[in-house]
Parts: structure tokens; sequence; C-alpha cells
């Protein structure tokens, strides 16, 4: 396995059958030479709603990332509807974690659901009466209308949540990756968002979404992606969320892969892989969630 | 204080910095001296084009990088002039501009290739290059060439004697500030906001950086002939940071911090004008710290006097409403309507001095509570007795709620009643009614007062 000779496959020129909205294909990812997510495959259908889960620490915001070419890959590729992400920036959207930026920062909501639009607007044009429709209506789908003028940090979490997800409905993309939009919102907001990802989903949507809870992904979701590291199950919800399968995500025996991890970013520096440390439980995904 | 006469006696003889201020904007109204058009031009220059990056610099968190590019600066400066063989500001300041580039790619290699903070890199990297650029100085110095009078302004400035040309660098180079801010307008905004963002649409979230970078160095060296590289980070950092104390809006902001900009340089040169000695750059500084003073103390909604004046009104009124709200206490045990109130009774059921509720008495005369022509007995208008029954309605449906929807005891209500009495908003007071449907009894048993009670206890 050459994890992170970055020595990219080329990707299969598109069969005649239709393409499934996003393809990843042997994906493997590294932060600084080290891997934190290896060989995973995927094929996505499009209008489902699929939830990523697994324990902290399993790679789920670094496959989101790596998909949306965030991140670099290592190795392996992604396709959105049988092309690479770069040619379908138009057709995918993505809602990064809420704390992933400064709030306070001085733009409105009605701005900031204005930048799904950017990626359309040449510098030179001005943004037009369509695009503050659209970011309008995009506001209104979220429940946001009559925020549409305040200062982003004068709203609660939960409101700064809606505003993230009313900018990626303003890309009107097909493909959507969503990073947590659960994480630490008021349950009236979760049960909103939740029916705007089965709006879109009604709408023939292709939804993928980051979530920590095991208790909701089950009732959420139509597909699950199980992961720890790699891709420990994928499938339909009823088909994947097991007791065995969720104790192989969550139960551990994976340290090992840690555990090359760390051999591997030693060799990427030239350094000689140290001897076996005995590994605590301190770490990710050694602990079994509470209640499984 | 001895020292007082001989500082106004040395002031006239030489004509206080005042004085010449003056005779030196007389004399750019006048035209009499050219030079003054083109400190005031450079001073403008200088500003705007450290004022709109910085509003971005401050925005993502980089102030530093300012300071540290315009230290790096300085060994530019010196080999420049040595290419040249003399005062060639040109090619000084290409020499900084490349220097400046050379230090923020050096600062991007460290971060990439070390586990260094951000802030550990810059530092590295500029005192490196600044001390670099003082040895060349002083090497430059000894040896004596001729021509080097007044390299070391470019250390603190100095804007006086700054010629056609070099205004003329600066201007090209502000344009180019400028055009990069307005083509760039919507990626700098998207990248400082929300970089994962900006790069899963395809904004290059790098290049972005990089221009950012350049058009920093290129600021920086318009302004270290007037400013000198030590201080222009406060250019960077100052105005913008006075334009966030007055605005939630980019585009706002930036304006704001250009105009800060161009307004404490100018200030700042003509005072350095007036008073030949004074270096430029702590003079152009200071009245940029000074406008940031003004800001900060005044500006309506973070200032700190505004705050203080909405603090000390609010006290005033509560005051009042305290007052009046005892009248209203009086007023209900009493078995005829006499609006007339002693103010010593007052004043034993309130356990202050008489001192004491005269005083209150003003803040309730001023407000249109109590007759002000009635000193004692005072004397409660209607208006007062609307607003004392509002009050005592929001205390006692405030009591009500706290016991009966928040399960406290009756004798732990009255305190923080006694303060959301004086702030309750209409809506939540309509929600507060609704919520108790509408109750005519507080929790001690007294009566709660109708909505619109007015003169009718």
């Amino acid at each position: 396995m050459t994890a992170t000779s970055a020595s990219q496959t080329i990707p299969p020129a598109p069969l005649a059958a239709a393409p499934p909205a996003l393809e990843v294909h042997d994906l493997t990812v590294s932060y600084q030479s080290k891997p934190v997510l290896w060989n995973v495959d995927l094929a996505i259908p499009a209008g489902k709603l699929v939830g990523i889960i697994g324990p902290n620490g399993a790679g789920k915001s670094t496959l989101i990332k790596a998909i949306m070419g965030v991140l670099p890959i290592s190795s392996g590729w992604v396709q959105v509807f049988g092309q690479p992400v770069e040619r379908q920036r138009r057709r995918i959207a993505y809602v990064p974690q809420r704390e992933s930026v400064d709030w306070t920062f001085p733009v409105t909501a009605m701005d900031v659901v204005l930048m799904g639009r950017y990626g359309m607007i040449p510098w030179y044009r001005r943004i037009g009466r369509a695009d503050r429709a659209k970011a309008m209506e995009a506001l209104g789908k979220v429940g946001m209308g009559a925020y549409a003028t305040r200062q982003i940090s004068n709203l609660s979490g939960g409101q700064q949540q809606r505003v993230f997800l009313a900018r990626a409905l303003a890309q009107e993309s097909d493909v959507y990756l969503m990073d947590e939009p659960f994480a630490g919102v008021d349950a009236a907001t979760e049960s909103a968002i939740v029916k705007l990802l089965q709006d879109l989903r009604e709408a023939g949507k292709t939804v993928i979404v980051v979530n920590h809870d095991l208790q909701t992904a089950e009732h959420y979701f139509d597909m699950l992606i199980l992961l720890n590291m790699r891709l420990v199950a994928f499938g339909p919800t009823e088909q994947v969320f097991t007791p065995a399968l969720l104790q192989k995500t969550y139960g551990g025996r994976l340290t090992i892969l840690a555990d090359v991890a760390d051999a591997v970013a030693q060799a990427e520096r030239g350094l000689s892989v140290p001897a076996p440390s005995g590994r605590s439980g301190m770490d990710t995904g050694t602990q079994p969630p509470a209640g499984l | 204080m001895t020292l007082l006469p001989y500082i106004a006696v040395r002031f006239e003889a030489e004509g206080s910095i005042l004085d010449r201020a003056l005779r030196f904007l007389s004399s750019l109204v006048d035209g009499q001296i050219d030079s003054a058009e083109l400190i005031v031009a450079a001073a403008v220059l200088l500003g705007v084009s450290c004022g709109l990056l910085g509003a971005f610099i401050i925005l993502r968190k980089q102030s530093m990088m300012g300071d540290a590019i315009g230290h790096a600066v300085l060994p530019g400066v010196c080999v420049g002039f040595l290419f040249a063989g003399s005062r060639s500001t040109p090619a000084m300041l290409l020499g900084a501009l490349v220097a400046g580039l050379l230090a923020a790619a050096l600062i991007g290699v460290l971060q990439r290739t070390t586990n260094l903070k951000s802030g550990e890199c810059m530092g590295v990297v500029f005192t490196g290059f600044y001390g670099i650029g003082v040895v060349l100085l002083k090497w430059i110095q000894n040896h004596g060439l001729k021509q080097q009078a007044g390299l070391d302004k470019f250390l603190f400035g100095q804007i006086v004697g700054i010629n056609e040309i070099e205004v003329i660098c600066m201007a090209v180079m502000t344009f180019v500030v400028v055009l990069g801010v307005i083509v760039f307008w919507r990626k700098l905004k998207l990248t400082s906001f929300d970089e994962l963002f900006a790069f899963s649409v395809g904004v290059p979230v790098k290049a972005m950086h990089y221009l950012l970078t350049g058009l920093l160095t290129v600021a920086i060296v318009v302004s270290i002939q007037a400013v000198g590289v030590v201080l222009v980070a406060a250019m960077l950092v100052t105005p913008a940071a006075t334009a966030y104390l007055l605005t939630d809006r980019l585009h706002r902001m930036v304006m704001l911090s250009a105009m800060f900009g161009a307004a404490a340089g100018v200030l700042g040169a003509v005072v350095s004008a007036a008073s030949r000695d004074l270096p430029t750059g702590s003079l152009i500084v200071l009245a940029a710290s000074m406008l940031f003073g003004i800001v900060f103390l005044v500006s309506p909604r973070h200032g700190v006097l505004p705050r203080v004046y909405r603090v000390w009104q609010r006290r005033q009124k509560t005051q009042a409403e305290n007052l009046i709200r005892t009248l209203f206490l009086i007023l209900e045990k009493r078995s005829n309507n006499d609006r007339r109130f002693g103010v010593h009774d007052v004043a034993g059921i309130r356990q202050e001095s008489p001192a004491v509720v005269r005083r209150l008495w003003k803040l309730a005369a001023a407000r249109g509570w109590v007759d002000p022509k009635s000193r004692d007995p005072m004397i409660i208008t209607d208006d007062g007795l609307e607003a004392a029954t509002r009050v005592a309605r929001n205390h006692r449906l405030w009591e009500l709620f706290l016991t009966q929807e928040a399960k406290l005891a009756s004798d732990h209500v009255h305190a923080d009643a006694e303060y959301i009495e004086h702030i309750l908003p209409p809506d939540v007071l309509r929600r507060l009614e609704q919520m108790l449907d509408h109750p005519t009894a507080d929790p001690h048993g007294r009566p709660i007062p109708a909505a619109t009670a007015r003169g009718a206890v």
C-alpha cells in the first residue's frame, strides 16, 4: 500500500450508465504525512440522505474536506457525477463546522448567504437583484428571513447554523456535504434542519451529513457511512445500523491503524520507527460509546 | 512650576508649534511652499494604503505580519542604496519591496516545514532581517558615503523634504493597492471570513493569501519613508481597529479605516512639518492613537462615555421609579384619593434621609411624574401614577412568574423583582400576562393593578 506516495490513480472513463452522485475510490488522506483515513471506497447514489458516523478522530470531517478538495489527497480520487470535483464545483455545496469561522466578522446574515452566490459572479459584475432574491429565498427556507440585516455575532448558535445552511442552499447545488450541522443547536433548530434535509432529498438532491449522535442517526438517514480511520461499512441504514457493525466502528481493535500511521509519519520524515510503546486508552476509538 | 514660564518663553522665541502649523497650513493654501502639497499628498497616500489593507489584516488576525514585514524591509532599503550608489528613492523602495516579499516567503516556508507557530516563524525571520538592516545601515554610515545623509530617516520616518518623484512612486503603489482591493474585493472578503468555504467554491485561497501579503508589503513600502520601519505596523493596525469600533459592516470598516489612516497621516505630517526636529513616524502614529482614543471614548455603540452615560441615565430613571412606586404603595393603603405626600413620611417609609428623597423628587419632577411646584408635600401627577402602576404591576407579575412557573419560594422573589420591574420590555410583559393568564393578585396576596390604571386607584 503506497499510502503517502501521492500516486494519484487515473479515474476510469465515465461509463454509459448514470454515474453515482458521489464516488470515492481508494481515498487515503494524511495530515503532515500521517495517514488519518485509509483506502475509503464509496459510491453514493443520487437522491439519498446519508449520515457519516464514527467516534472522535475517526476522520469524518477529514473525509468531507478531502472530498471537497480542501485537504490534499494522498492517493485515490473523488468524482461528482462522473467528473472530478474541480470541474463540478457548481454542483457541490459544503457547509463547514460552525466553529470554523469567527462570527464577530463584520458582515450581516444576508452577506454570508450571498457568499453562496460568489462562485457564479465574475469579479467585474456587481451582485445582482436575482442573486439577492435567491439569497433571501434561502434565508426564508431556514426561517431566518427576519434576520437578514443582523450582524452575525448577534445571532444565536442555532441561527448561525441556519445561516450557514442558507448559504449552501443559495448555491443551488445537487450534492450537499455538511459537517456537524446539529452540533450545539437547540431542539427547534435541529428539527428545522432535519425537515430541510428531507425537503432537499424530495427535490432529488444528495445530502451527506456528519453526525455525532447515534440515537438520531438511525432515524434521520437513508444510508449510513460507518467510519473509523477506514470504512467499516456503508449501506442502507437498516442493514448497517447493527450492533455488530457499530461495535466494530466504536469498539476499538483499530488502534493498530493509529500505530502504523505514526510509523508512516516517522518514516516519511526520515526517522527510524520507534519501539512499540504501550498505547493507552486515550487513543481515539478505543472506547465503545455508552448504551451499546 | 518653574518650568512653565521657561517653556512659554522658548515657544514665544521660536514661535509655538501651533503657530508654525498654522503657517504651514496657510502656505498650503497660498501655494508658497511647493513641498507642502507634496507632504500632505504623501500623508494621504500612505494613510489610505495602510488603512485599506489594515482592515483585512486585523480581520484575518495577522496584525503581527505588518510588524514583521515592516521591520524586514530595512535591509532592502540599504541594499537598494548600495546598488544605486546614491540616495535614489525608487531603488531603495524596490529593495524594500524585494526584502519584504522575501521575508514573507521565508515565514511561509518555516510555517509549512516546521511545527513552529506563525508567531515564532515571524519573530525569527523579521528580527533577523532587521538585524541585518541595522548592521548595513551602520556600515554605510561608518564608511562615510557622502550621499548617505537621511538614510536613517527610514528608521523613524521623515516627511519634510519629500520630493515629487517620491510622491509619484507612492501614488503608483497606492493605486496598485486600491486596485487590488477593488478587483479582489469579494475573494478577499470570502477568504477572510471562511477559508474552507472559499476553497470549496473554487476561490484560490493560497493565491489570495499571497496577494494580500504582496499588497501589504507594497503598503508598507509606501509608508516607510514617512513613518519609518519601526512604527509602520501601527498604521496597519490602529486605523483599522478604530474603524472596527464604529461599524459592523466590512465595506464601511474598510472605508473608515482608510479615512482614519489618511487623517492620522495628515495630522502627524502637519505637526512634523511645523516642529522640524520631531520624527514624522511617531507623530503620525500618535495621531492615529489619538483618533483611536477619541473613538474608544465616544463611539456610540462601544464607546466608554456613551456607555457610562446610558448606565447613569438608567440609574436615574430607576431611582425616580422607585420613589413613585413608594408613593403608589402609600396610596394603595389610603382610603381616600389624596395624592399629597409629606417628604418626611416618604423618607420614613423608604428609610432614607429627607435630603435623599428631595433628590429623588427632582428626578421624578424632571420626568413629569410629580408636580414640579409641589415640594413638600409632593403631589403625584397622572403620568406619575401611570408609571408607578406600571412598575408595581411589573414587580408583582414577575414575583408571580417566579413563584408559579419557576417554582421559587415567595420569600425568594422580591429582590429579583426589584430589578426586573424597571427593565421589563413591553413584548415580554405581554407574554408574561398570557402565560400567567392575566392574574389579579401577586404571591403575597396584593392586587396586581390593571394595565390601564390611569388615575383609577
